[in-house]
């Protein structure tokens, strides 16, 4: 096998993305974050707006310069585009974006725009499939579920979970092993959010796709991925099973998360909300940047920044309350457990 | 007692290029004083174009028919000086999206209090004292420096937050909030129901809460309407409209969302295909071409709203032992 082969689909190292501004203090956006996404495998990244995930997706795929830190795609990696074409290796780590009507071009018929996002991948000699350009973009259009007539339509005569599903057929055409996917259901109503969820699910299991699922929707992102990432502030506090994250949530931060979710279950609980703001990232707090919100902090979170530790099988929490390759708790019962001591 | 806001028949036609066209159809509702009323659906189901009505606020050429009031007077009637008193007062709106609403240009101080001393007739210094308590209740750190700033050094949350107190200036009877929470962080969320349900507790206000989100609504709405392609298909006491959905179109939405523990790879509930156009809606029930119940007769006439005691569905199929024999006929 070659090394190419057993490599991870993608490989973030201590990426570090600072945005520089005039007259002010740098911005941090993301300070310091190492992800690994396995083929076929499906990789959450969550937080709430402001925490870097955006800019680590963009960072991924080539769209901001990091100041520090690797990206590898397939063994190979990364440099950030330039005005030159990208080397068509690397066209197979494909984004969508969150709003699919400024995506697509409202003036050319769908069936123009696969058929040009098609005509690039096979320009550089990677065969993209057999037969004609329009049997490709049919092919294409029904690996989304949608009929072949779509073709001829403009961007405008969709609904918004069916423009979704074009943006996400263009970003097939590339024939990819990774697509990162920023906030790809939160512009949609619920029931075309689960037809999407569905579709991401099932497009990855049957192509072998990575997918790296950027959203501030954890409800919905714990059904669709393998793995939960959780990001605060420009670094990952949490890297968790999705089957493990609902019933032990080992961050404070996560388990903030879930309680905010409001339960569609007609007894009319106030989920909880959790305090203050998210502080400026161009002044992160001393220590842990989660203590002046968390609610089990004690002395050494305010002064010392906790790095990533393993826990439990297979899960990374950045947390005081946990020991190094102790299994998996509560915070509350940690935190509570280190009173009485 | 009499409802503080009440609709009977309300339909709202809007001009398109092939004509007029109804996209709301007879929606009846009453929210008390004191109550959160929710109103749910997906885009384009006419939720939030009912409320714009009310306010005067439809699209160039929308016309409204049958009756609304407001604390027994009527408002579809109203003069224009007359609806201009009752909105911003009275009865006041908040929008999705805080970036539209608010205006970049004017500090937060200006824009909540011009609102107070036009229509409160308060001197400058009570304005600002006001407005600076109004910034507490909404929970916006540091209110004097706030009053000073512009919209754009807030976050989204905070932006959202100062609409609120913005529209509660004037103490309102009703707050209509259209998808208040929809641009939010979850975290967000969480603190601007505590507040809406606050405010309720506490001052008596009725808010009318627009939203898809279920989960949102669940957690404040007392009573709950559904709306499908521009008519309501469902409504009753939010706890048996969430914990015994009636109408095949609310179980569905129930079903499409997350359930809480179950992992990854657990397959979501969806409803098979897009919602009806309300512009042009299928024949009978707008549902039935996404109905797994969908009998024969659901294609010819448009179902009535059926009541069991006081949850009421719009459907022939789960409301059969209700219906009367010439509907299910």
């Amino acid at each position: 096998m070659s090394a190419v082969a057993t490599a991870p689909a993608l490989e973030v190292t201590d990426v570090e993305v600072v945005y520089e501004r005039r007259d002010r203090d740098p911005v941090r956006a993301v300070a310091g974050v190492s992800l690994t996404v396995g083929r076929g495998q499906i990789v959450g990244l969550v937080g709430e707006s402001g925490c870097g995930k955006s800019t680590l997706a963009k960072a991924i795929v080539g769209l901001e310069r990091p100041r520090s830190g690797r990206i590898v795609f397939e063994g190979r990696e990364l440099s950030p585009l330039t005005r030159r074409a990208r080397p068509i290796e690397e066209t197979r780590l494909q984004m969508v974006f969150q709003n699919p009507f400024s995506s697509l071009n409202p003036r050319r018929r769908i069936g123009a725009q696969l058929a040009e996002a098609l005509q690039m991948a096979w320009s550089g000699s990677r065969a993209g499939g057999t037969g004609s350009l329009r049997e490709r973009v049919t092919e294409l259009l029904s690996l989304v579920g949608l009929p072949a007539n779509a073709a001829d339509r403009f961007a405008h005569q969709f609904s918004g979970g069916q423009r979704q599903r074009i943006a996400i057929a263009r970003a097939l055409a590339a024939d990819p092993t990774v697509i990162v996917l920023d906030e790809p259901l939160s512009s949609l109503d619920a029931s075309a959010q689960a037809q999407i969820a569905n579709l991401l699910v099932r497009l990855s299991r049957e192509l072998d796709l990575a997918l790296v699922l950027i959203s501030h929707d954890l409800a919905i992102v714990q059904h669709i991925v393998d793995e939960v990432a959780v990001m605060y502030l420009g670094k990952l506090v949490e890297q968790v099973p999705s089957g493990e994250l609902w019933e032990l949530p080992a961050h404070p931060y996560t388990e903030a998360l879930i309680g905010a979710i409001p339960r569609a279950d007609g007894e009319r609980t106030l989920p909880v909300a959790l305090a203050g703001e998210v502080p400026d990232p161009s002044a992160p707090p001393s220590g842990c940047r989660f203590h002046p919100r968390c609610p089990y902090a004690f002395d050494r979170c305010r002064v010392d920044e906790p790095e990533q530790i393993a826990i439990g099988r297979g899960r990374e929490v950045a947390c005081w309350l946990h020991e190094p390759g102790a299994e998996p708790k509560r915070p509350g019962e940690l935190a509570a457990a280190r009173a009485d001591a | 007692m009499s409802a503080l806001l009440e609709l009977q028949g309300l339909s709202i036609r809007l001009p398109t290029p092939a004509g007029s066209r109804a996209v709301v159809h007879e929606v009846d509702l009453a929210v008390e004083a004191g109550q959160i009323y929710g109103i749910a659906g997906e885009s384009g189901s006419g939720k939030t174009m009912t409320m714009l009505s009310l306010l005067g606020l439809l699209p160039r050429g929308g016309t409204v028919h049958g009756r609304a009031s407001f604390a027994g007077r009527d408002i579809l009637s109203a003069d224009k000086k007359a609806r201009q008193a009752l909105r911003g007062r009275d009865l006041s709106m908040v929008f999705q999206d805080p970036m539209t609403s608010l205006h970049p240009m004017l500090t937060v101080g200006k824009q909540l209090t011009e609102h107070a001393r036009k229509h409160l007739g308060l001197s400058k210094g009570e304005a600002a004292a006001r407005a600076a308590q109004m910034l507490e209740d909404v929970r916006i750190p540091d209110g004097e420096a706030a009053l000073r700033a512009y919209p754009h050094e807030f976050s989204g949350g905070m932006r959202q937050r100062i609409a609120i107190a913005i529209a509660l200036m004037c103490e309102p009877q009703i707050l209509i909030a259209d998808e208040p929470t929809t641009a939010l962080d979850v975290t967000v969320q969480a603190g601007i129901l505590a507040l809406l349900d606050r405010l309720r507790r506490e001052k008596g206000m009725a808010v009318v809460l627009i939203t898809h989100d279920l989960g949102v609504m669940s957690s404040i709405a007392e009573r709950i309407s559904v709306m499908y392609a521009g008519r309501v298909i469902e409504s009753g006491d939010a706890r048996d409209v969430l914990k015994q959905p009636s109408h095949p179109y609310t179980r569905g939405l129930l079903g499409s969302l997350p359930q809480p523990g179950l992992g990854a790879g657990t397959e979501l509930r969806s409803i098979p295909g897009v919602p009806a156009s309300p512009l042009d809606p299928p024949r009978g029930c707008a549902f039935h071409p996404r109905c797994a119940l969908a009998v024969d007769a659901c294609k010819e006439g448009v179902p009535p709203l059926l009541r069991r005691g006081d949850h009421a569905a719009a459907c022939i199929v789960t409301m059969r032992d209700v219906a009367s024999e010439e509907v299910v006929a």
